[in-house]
């Protein structure tokens, strides 16, 4: 049981308090502490899901966003709760938006085949020919998606883009990725 | 990015914060200033010639506790909401809704009285663009200060705090546009007073966090809309 106890609060009451004073130390140990608590209540309500971490970040930077927020004279845990509950909620629900989205894009990617490391050396001469026909902003979101591997919400951050934008740019782009790639002998097989 | 470089990163920014006031104390905080700003709206616009008179009428007196408890309850439940962890009770969300619901039926019942009295001229009324102007100029100051303030937060029911934020000030608005506007007519009061103090948070509240992120980007500091769309 990684929840928090009434000692745990306590104690992660005054590493909050010595934060907002900037102790550092106190702070690396209180976050630490706290992505603990969040990824077990991911875990605990949704099972093992891979993305329990990525709440646990979200939370961890609403956390520091938000730190000026908690009010000493109240208890820590509802606090903490409180932004924890909602972010894993907005990742519930953007997790359901792109669901759709994200069957189509894994549907649609070429990329899959990349795993195989004899599949993309032979079709990765193609492969890179196909990304030069996309546009610029689609080439830089799927390069950034499948060949960095970031993530959607990475890709957003860095070209300044919403999620949502990212995600349209993305399918645009696979799917004239794979247009071309079929307009050459690939079929679903290879593709997938 | 992982999570242990993330933290590092985290603490590597962190530098000494301000814990904010109680919400309870904020509200207060923002009353003051805003009672500040509408006074000094009145004098601007200029009284009313009939102001004694009129507040001698149970109806006036009633708009302007409506509108005062409505503005409260209005920013004392926006101040809630954008603060993680308050106890967001039903109460929290009613009473601001209620006290506007409340100047809204009274105006109706005033209309309605007014039009068996006179069927006609319950229903004539001038333009009252003047009336708008006020109520949305008196609004702004109280409006940018609360939103300055709700912003400092965490607000996860964007859309909400948003249109309270609005609400309050629109209805300290209309307080200031009642102690100025000579027109008592149910009609004019319902068109000219009310109609812009309750369009202007429901505006707001559908944009709510195109709102706020404004605000935030106004306010030069945090970087990134918070999502919060849990509304």
């Amino acid at each position: 049981m990684r929840g928090m106890t009434p000692e745990r609060e306590h104690e992660f009451a005054l590493l909050m308090a010595a934060s907002q004073r900037g102790d550092r130390p106190a702070y690396d140990a209180l976050l630490h502490g706290l992505r603990v608590v969040a990824t077990s209540f991911v875990r605990r309500r949704l099972g093992s899901v891979d993305w329990a971490e990525d709440v646990a970040q979200d939370v961890l930077v609403s956390i520091h966003r938000a730190r000026h927020t908690w009010n000493p004279e109240r208890p820590f845990a509802p606090w903490f709760y409180a932004i924890l509950r909602n972010r894993l909620i907005d990742a519930l629900r953007a997790r359901q938006r792109a669901a759709s989205v994200d069957e189509v894009l894994e549907a649609e990617t070429p990329f899959v085949w990349l795993a195989s490391p004899e599949a993309a050396a032979i079709a990765g001469t193609d492969l890179a020919q196909a990304l030069r026909q996309l546009t610029p902003a689609q080439r830089v979101v799927v390069e950034r998606l499948k060949l960095d591997e970031l993530s959607v919400r990475q890709v957003a951050s860095e070209l300044r883009l919403s999620e949502a934008n990212v995600k349209v740019i993305a399918h645009r782009g696979y799917a004239a990725i794979r247009r071309w790639l079929e307009g050459r002998g690939y079929d679903d097989r290879s593709l997938d | 990015m992982t999570t242990d470089r993330l933290i590092d990163s985290l603490v590597h920014d962190l530098t000494p914060v301000t814990p904010v006031p109680l919400p309870s104390v904020r509200a207060f905080q923002w009353a003051g200033r805003a009672a500040i700003a509408g006074a000094l709206a009145v004098t601007v616009f200029g009284v009313r010639d009939d102001l004694m008179t009129a507040l001698a009428a149970t109806a006036l007196r009633a708009h302007l506790a409506l509108l005062i408890v409505a503005s409260l309850a209005s920013a004392a439940a926006a101040l809630v909401l954008a603060t993680p962890g308050e106890r967001i009770g039903l109460s929290v969300r009613i009473a601001p809704v209620a006290a506007a619901a409340a100047w809204l039926a009274w105006l109706s019942a005033e209309l309605v009285a007014a039009a068996a009295a006179d069927p006609l001229g319950a229903w004539t009324t001038s333009a009252g663009w003047a009336c708008v102007l006020k109520t949305l100029a008196a609004s702004a100051v109280p409006a940018g200060i609360l939103a300055h303030m709700v912003a400092r937060g965490e607000p996860f029911f964007v859309r909400s705090t948003m249109a309270l934020t609005t609400l309050a000030a629109t209805a300290l608005g209309a307080l200031v546009t009642e102690l100025t506007c000579p027109i008592d007519q149910p009609l004019h009061l319902l068109l000219w007073h009310a109609a812009p103090a309750v369009a202007a948070p429901i505006a707001v509240g559908l944009t709510g966090a195109s709102v706020l992120k404004f605000v935030r980007g106004w306010r030069g500091g945090r970087a990134g809309p918070r999502t919060g769309a849990s509304d």
